[in-house]
């Protein structure tokens, strides 16, 4: 389905969502989708659907917690918000994602 | 901790699973509407909104797939499929399902019955608090006896422990209560040390238990009874306490009730301090309990050591006499290890494994049947394990539902079991109702039975060859490799029914009515009645002589014409072992003691039983008086000791083995009387009977023959004996057939249990035999069928059907008879001469199992010769 270069990294799509809570507060589903597909600006090309799965993890782990609302349009939806430990996890996962990147970085450099 | 909070929230989940996948979808369905809402904004029309929405979102079913997966526990999800489908499949086969439940019911149940009974009697320990820290001492004589011990040892060894709480003594024996107006009861009691109690520890329902100060001698007498005796004597009435009574003639008041079952166990209801009984006890019952911070071990060694050195010390009292310390638990129940309780989990698990081949062989008959589904699951992609999973979910619920049904099985069991029993033939520590243990082995069984009865046939039918099932119509799918399957599980359990079998026939020959010699005479209408005569009252011979015979002389006049006795030992009841000497021969062999069954008698013994001497005479009136020395010997003495001799006049004399009584001077035999069983499971013994004036015992029976109801000859030997000693209770009052029921109980209902495992075996293994005949005729009807269209007749083909169960059960037969030798190797039999391997048993056996064809094959074979030609071939 999708092109192997555009596939969502492993383990990447929870710290986007995570990322995407913590910066805007409750989203439904489809909001946090939105928002995770114009960060990448066209670089990603996400299956909506793939978010879902994502979701109940975090919500299982007790870093996220959702409640029904009601959308902008007046649609009913699941809003889901970052728990405190949530925001924790954030902070470990993007040292730990940094870390990592800059690591591959080196490497990567090094045999150039 | 995340992982646990995961684990939480995939259980709930799994609880309300209905719930999550409405809101997965009601959160698809808002994802969606949202999309198109978007497109709509961006100009799509509706339709097209709404597929670029799914477009956009993916597949859907795939991400509820994933989504399922990372919700609740998927392996128990799919057992939950397995557990469901399997519950169908079974309802739609009920026969199969009911048939297989109930056998492997009643093989679970009888296992857990005799679990019920073993743990009973050996694992529950006594109802005494940490019953595994109060240890047990005694000393063992030189000859393998149990003695207790003396006060003084006693004294000296409880003065110089150290790992102990306390060690406390007592000296069980029955009591009379009497002397506060109310007649006198005969109560089992107990004289013991102060601390006795509180080392239980026991505490009183009202009023107190024995202090130091009451345990000294001098100490004004007090009492404590039991809550039965208090119910039953003083109606539970408070104002007991306090009351003056007399406990064997002395006077006590009663200071306390304690709880029943407090004994030390012992079923006393009356108990006195043992500076009642003075200091010259020699025979006290000693147990301690362990201080909290001592091992059991180290307490023991210590113990046996004190015990040791006062042997040494005091050679003279305590002479080859070694001391033995145990745990309580040890010296008062039988231990799993024992060669009876081995026997009997041997025989607990035979019961349960026929059961388990049986059912074992069910389900290979519907794997059979079911070999289509299996292989198309198995074409579609049902992978290996997934398939014997599911067979095995089918095994668990059959088995599930088996531990139920056996459990119904046991609980009745032991409810008849327990019925059998005389309700004070058993020590009150021996609890048969169900604990925690009773439960992990019906689990633990019920769940190893899965594992022989289905995991076997489940691997056998998840190797299916798909190809071959599916192309020949799934007829003879790995049909040979099954039949030897089923046929390994039928010898099998035949051979462990030939093994009960053995021990049946065993059973039978042992009670075949010649060697049961207890019923020569009529005794049905023959009463009897015990009274103890307290030596307080009755000190020495002459007072109890005179008591006997006055109390006769007042039988006589009640019973008319019909004779009344008393004895010292009732027919059925045992007796004194004595050594005997007869007059003119060598004392006895080096090699076996000369020992007869000493028996003291009044005159009319025989004529009260209604019995007649084969030689000589009855005593008489004068038997007994100095110079009147005689004595009546049975024909088994006069077949042992006096071999083509005159019996009559022959002089004897008795030593009784136990030392306290002194023995006789010589007897002249002037009787013989015909043999009276007086011990279960033995031959006719030698018996001397002495006439009851020289030696009168302090306890007596009383002999009555009447054709009045019971109770009413009861009342009137209460009359008489009260009319002489208001004091003297009387006590076991019964008809001899009541005695003799009462001591056998033990030979009656091993044997009836016995009579009942051989039954479920070799019902059970009946029911194999036929079901495997069954099936194979039904898988051969077409070569029956073919067989008869080329003109077999009815009888060949009957013939042919008996032909392959006699090879069958002749291979059960002869892996039976191994099995029964190798059970009679791990467990000797007790008479060397009918045993279970023996010839004559192994024949009675092989024609029990012909009786099992006939029984098995009648229905099969007609079916087989019903067969009708055209229909079995066209069936193809």
């Amino acid at each position: 389905m999708n092109s192997p270069d555009s596939e969502v990294p492993y383990g990447t799509l929870d710290l986007m969502v995570l990322k995407t809570l913590a910066g805007m507060g409750p989203l439904h589903g489809y909001g946090i989708a939105r928002r995770i597909e114009q960060a990448a600006a066209g670089a990603l090309a996400l299956n909506q659907g793939t978010i879902y799965p994502a979701l109940l993890r975090l919500e299982q782990k007790g870093w996220i917690k959702s409640d029904w609302g009601t959308s902008d349009n007046n649609r009913r939806a699941r809003f889901y918000a970052i728990t405190a430990a949530g925001r924790r996890q954030l902070t470990k996962e993007a040292k730990l994602w940094e870390r990592t990147v800059s690591m591959v970085n080196r490497l990567l450099e090094d045999r150039s | 901790m995340t992982g646990i909070r995961v684990l939480i929230s995939r259980v709930l989940d799994l609880l309300f699973s209905s719930r999550r996948e409405r809101r997965l979808e009601e959160e698809i369905t808002s994802h969606l509407d949202l999309l198109a809402d978007q497109y709509m904004a961006d100009g799509m029309t509706p339709l097209q909104a709404r597929q670029a929405a799914r477009r956009a979102f993916g597949g859907v079913e795939q991400m509820k797939e994933h989504y399922r997966n990372q919700r609740g526990l998927p392996l128990v999800d799919a057992l939950r499929q397995d557990f469901r489908f399997a519950m169908r499949l079974l309802n739609r086969n009920r026969g199969f399902a009911l048939t297989a439940v109930l056998v492997l019911g009643v093989g679970i149940g009888v296992n857990n019955m005799l679990f019920t009974i073993l743990n009973a009697h050996t694992l529950r320990g006594l109802p005494i608090p940490s019953s595994d820290r109060v240890v047990w001492l005694s000393t063992i004589d030189d000859r393998g006896r149990e003695h207790g011990l003396s006060f003084n040892d006693y004294e000296a060894i409880s003065g110089a422990v150290q790992h102990y709480t306390g060690i406390a003594a007592f000296e069980a024996g029955p009591m009379v209560l009497a002397g506060d107006g109310r007649s006198a009861d005969r109560l089992d009691g107990a004289y013991v040390t102060a601390n006795a109690f509180d080392l239980i520890p026991a505490t009183p329902l009202i009023g107190r238990s024995f202090t130091a100060q009451d345990d000294t001698p001098g100490a004004a007498a007090v009492a404590v009874l039991g809550k039965t005796a208090w119910e039953t004597r003083y109606s539970s009435d408070r104002s007991a306490l306090g009351r003056a009574v007399t406990v064997n003639g002395v006077p006590a008041t009663l200071i306390g009730v304690m709880p029943d079952r407090s004994g030390f166990p012992g079923t006393a209801q009356i108990w006195m301090p043992l500076s009642a009984r003075g200091r010259d006890a020699r025979a006290l019952q000693v147990f301690g309990r362990v201080a909290a911070d001592a091992r059991v071990d180290q307490a023991v060694t210590e113990v046996a050591g004190i015990a040791d050195r006062l042997a040494s010390e005091r050679p003279d009292t305590n002479r080859n006499a070694r001391a033995r310390v145990v745990p309580i638990n040890d010296r008062f129940l039988g231990r799993a290890s024992d060669g009876v309780w081995r026997a009997f989990i041997t025989v607990g698990f035979i019961v349960v494994l026929i059961s388990c081949a049986n059912v074992a062989n069910l389900m290979l008959d519907r794997s059979l049947l079911r070999a289509r589904e299996l292989a198309i699951r198995a074409s579609v992609g049902g992978s290996r394990t997934r398939l014997l999973r599911q067979l095995l979910v089918e095994g668990v619920v059959i088995a599930t539902f088996g531990a139920g049904v056996g459990l119904l099985v046991a609980v009745g069991g032991i409810r008849v079991f327990r019925r059998a029993i005389p309700s004070d033939a058993l020590p009150y520590w021996f609890d048969y109702s169900i604990d925690w243990r009773v439960l992990a082995a019906l689990i633990a069984v019920s769940a190893a039975t899965v594992l022989v009865f289905a995991l076997v046939p489940a691997i056998q039918a998840s190797r299916t060859d798909v190809v071959t099932v599916l192309k020949e119509e799934g007829r003879s799918g790995g049909t040979a490799r099954r039949r030897i399957l089923a046929t390994t599980f039928l010898v099998a359990q035949l051979a462990l029914a030939v093994v009960l079998l053995a021990h049946l026939a065993v059973n039978v020959r042992l009670s075949r009515p010649g060697l049961a010699t207890d019923t020569i005479f009529d005794d049905r209408e023959i009463v009897t009645a015990q009274i103890a005569l307290p030596p307080g009252a009755y000190p020495g011979h002459v007072p109890l002589s005179a008591f006997y015979e006055a109390l006769l002389a007042r039988m006589h006049a009640v019973s008319g014409q019909t004779p009344a006795a008393v004895t010292s030992t009732l027919p059925a009841s045992g007796g004194d072992p004595a050594e005997v000497v007869i007059e003119g021969k060598r004392g006895p062999d080096k090699d076996g003691e000369q020992t007869a069954l000493a028996i003291a008698i009044t005159p009319a013994y025989f004529r009260a039983l209604d019995l007649s001497l084969l030689q000589g005479r009855e005593l008489h009136d004068r038997d007994g008086n100095p110079g009147q020395e005689n004595a009546i010997v049975n024909q088994a003495f006069a077949d042992k000791f006096l071999t083509g001799a005159t019996v009559l006049g022959q002089r004897i004399q008795l030593g009784t083995s136990d030392a306290r009584s002194g023995g006789t001077g010589w007897l002249t035999i002037v009787g013989v009387a015909p043999d009276i069983r007086q011990r279960r499971g033995r031959a006719s013994e030698p018996v001397v009977y002495t006439p009851l004036r020289s030696n009168p015992p302090a306890t007596g029976a009383l002999i009555l023959r009447s054709s009045m109801n019971t109770a009413a000859v009861v009342l009137m030997l209460r009359q008489q004996v009260q009319a002489l000693d208001p004091d003297l209770p009387i006590f076991r009052a019964r008809t001899l057939p009541q005695v003799r029921a009462d001591l056998d109980w033990n030979g009656r209902v091993s044997s009836r249990l016995f009579l009942f495992l051989s039954f479920i075996a070799v019902a059970l293994a009946t029911f194999g035999l036929y079901a495997v005949t069954t099936h194979a005729v039904s898988q051969d009807r077409h070569e029956i069928g073919i067989r008869m269209a080329l003109g077999a007749r009815t009888h060949q083909i009957i013939g042919r059907v008996l032909r392959r169960l006699l090879v069958q059960v002749s291979f059960g037969f002869g892996a039976g008879v191994v099995c029964t030798l190798l059970w009679e190797r791990t467990f000797p039999p007790g008479d060397p001469n009918i045993h279970a391997g023996d010839p004559v048993s192994l024949t009675l056996v092989a024609l029990a199992l012909l009786g099992l064809i006939a029984i098995a094959a009648a229905v099969p074979s007609r079916r087989a010769s019903r067969v009708d030609p055209l229909l079995a071939i066209r069936a193809e």
